[in-house]
C-alpha cells in the first residue's frame, strides 16, 4: 500500500511538473529552426502578391529566411522591435518583429540585412514573427 | 471642342480630387479580451491594416491571425490551432461603411457614429454594427471602436473541458491612426 502512495505521489509531481512546463514554455521562434526557404524580400513579395494560397501553403507558420534593404526599424506600441525591409512595390514592404532579446544595435534605414522568421502570411505586408537576425 | 475639352478637364480633376480621400493605415491595433471567473485571456495585434474613404465612408480592416500576440506560448497555439484554425483561414477581415451622414471628415473635431458591415472570423461572414468615434486633426484621422464577438457565431468550437474559461462575448477593440493614402 505504502508503495503505490509513493509511485502515487511521484507520477502526481511529475504531472504537476510537466503542466507548469507546459503552461511557461517559450514561445517557438525562427532561432530553433532551419529556413525552409532563402530568399530576397522583394521575391517573397512577388510571390505571395502572384498567389496568396500556394505562397500560404508554401510558408504559412514556416521558418523563412530573407535579405533586404531596411526601410524602417523601430520600436511598435507592443515594445517590439520591427524591421521593415524594402520591395519593389511603394507601400508593400516585409515586417519582421524581432524576437525578444535580440540584439539590433547598428542596424538602420538603409542597412543591408538577412533575417530569419515565422511567417504570419501577407496582408499588405508579408509579416514574419519571433524574427531573428542572420549572422 | 474647346468646351468639350474644358469640361471633360475640369471632371477629370474633381475626380482626381475626390480620389484623394483615401486614408490608411498597416499598424492598427486591434485587441481582444476574453473575461470569465477562471481566467483572463487577451492578445493583440499591432499590424491590423484599415483602409477608410473619408468621401463615402468605406471601411475596410484586414488581419492576420497569427499576428496576434499572447503573452503564453501555450495560449497562442491552441488560439492557432485548435479555434481559429489560422493554417486554413489566415485572415479575419471586416468590410462595411461608417454612416457619415453626421460627419464631417475634412474638419478637425471628435464624431461619433456607427460602422456597420460584414465581419469574417474563421472562414464564417456575419453583419455586425458598432459604435465607433472618429477624431479629426492634424490630417489624420483616428479611429476607435468596441465590439463583442461570440465564438459560436463563427464555428469557433470551444471543447468542453475549457468552456468556462472563454468567454461567449469577447471584448474586441479596434484602433487606429489613418493617413492620407497618397498613391
Amino acid at each position: 500500500m505504502k508503495k503505490f502512495l509513493w509511485i502515487a505521489l511521484i507520477l502526481l509531481v511529475a504531472g504537476l511538473g510537466f503542466a507548469a512546463y507546459l503552461w511557461n514554455k517559450p514561445h517557438r521562434t525562427a532561432d530553433d529552426e532551419k529556413p525552409v526557404a532563402m530568399l530576397t524580400a522583394d521575391a517573397l513579395f512577388m510571390e505571395f502578391s502572384a498567389n496568396d494560397a500556394a505562397s500560404n501553403a508554401k510558408y504559412l507558420d514556416k521558418v523563412v529566411e530573407v535579405s533586404g534593404v531596411v526601410n524602417t526599424i523601430g520600436k511598435n506600441d507592443a515594445n517590439e522591435t520591427k524591421i521593415a525591409l524594402a520591395t519593389s512595390d511603394m507601400l508593400a514592404e516585409v515586417s519582421c518583429i524581432i524576437k525578444e532579446g535580440e540584439k539590433t544595435d547598428g542596424i538602420a534605414s538603409g542597412t543591408n540585412i538577412v533575417i530569419r522568421g515565422i511567417c504570419n502570411g501577407y496582408n499588405t505586408d508579408v509579416e514574419l514573427r519571433q524574427a531573428v537576425i542572420s549572422k | 471642342m474647346k468646351k468639350v475639352i474644358f469640361v471633360l478637364a475640369l471632371s477629370m480633376g474633381i475626380t482626381s480630387l475626390l480620389n484623394a480621400q483615401k486614408y490608411f493605415t498597416k499598424e492598427g491595433k486591434i485587441h481582444f479580451f476574453s473575461a470569465t471567473t477562471v481566467e483572463n485571456i487577451e492578445a493583440t495585434s499591432n499590424t491590423a491594416t484599415c483602409v477608410l474613404d473619408a468621401a463615402t465612408g468605406d471601411v475596410e480592416w484586414s488581419v492576420l491571425v497569427k499576428g496576434f500576440k499572447f503573452e503564453k506560448a501555450l495560449m497562442e497555439e491552441h488560439f492557432n490551432e485548435n479555434y481559429m484554425e489560422s493554417n486554413t483561414f489566415p485572415k479575419a477581415t471586416f468590410k462595411g461603411k461608417a454612416d457619415l451622414s453626421s460627419v464631417n471628415l475634412k474638419k478637425d473635431g471628435t464624431y461619433k457614429t456607427k460602422v456597420s458591415g460584414d465581419l469574417t472570423i474563421h472562414g464564417v461572414t456575419k453583419p455586425i454594427s458598432t459604435d465607433a468615434t472618429f477624431t479629426v486633426a492634424g490630417g489624420k484621422i483616428t479611429s476607435d471602436s468596441k465590439t463583442y464577438v461570440n465564438p459560436k457565431d463563427f464555428n469557433i468550437t470551444i471543447p468542453a473541458a475549457v468552456k468556462e474559461k472563454i468567454s461567449d462575448k469577447i471584448e474586441v477593440t479596434v484602433n487606429a491612426t489613418l493617413a492620407e493614402l497618397k498613391k
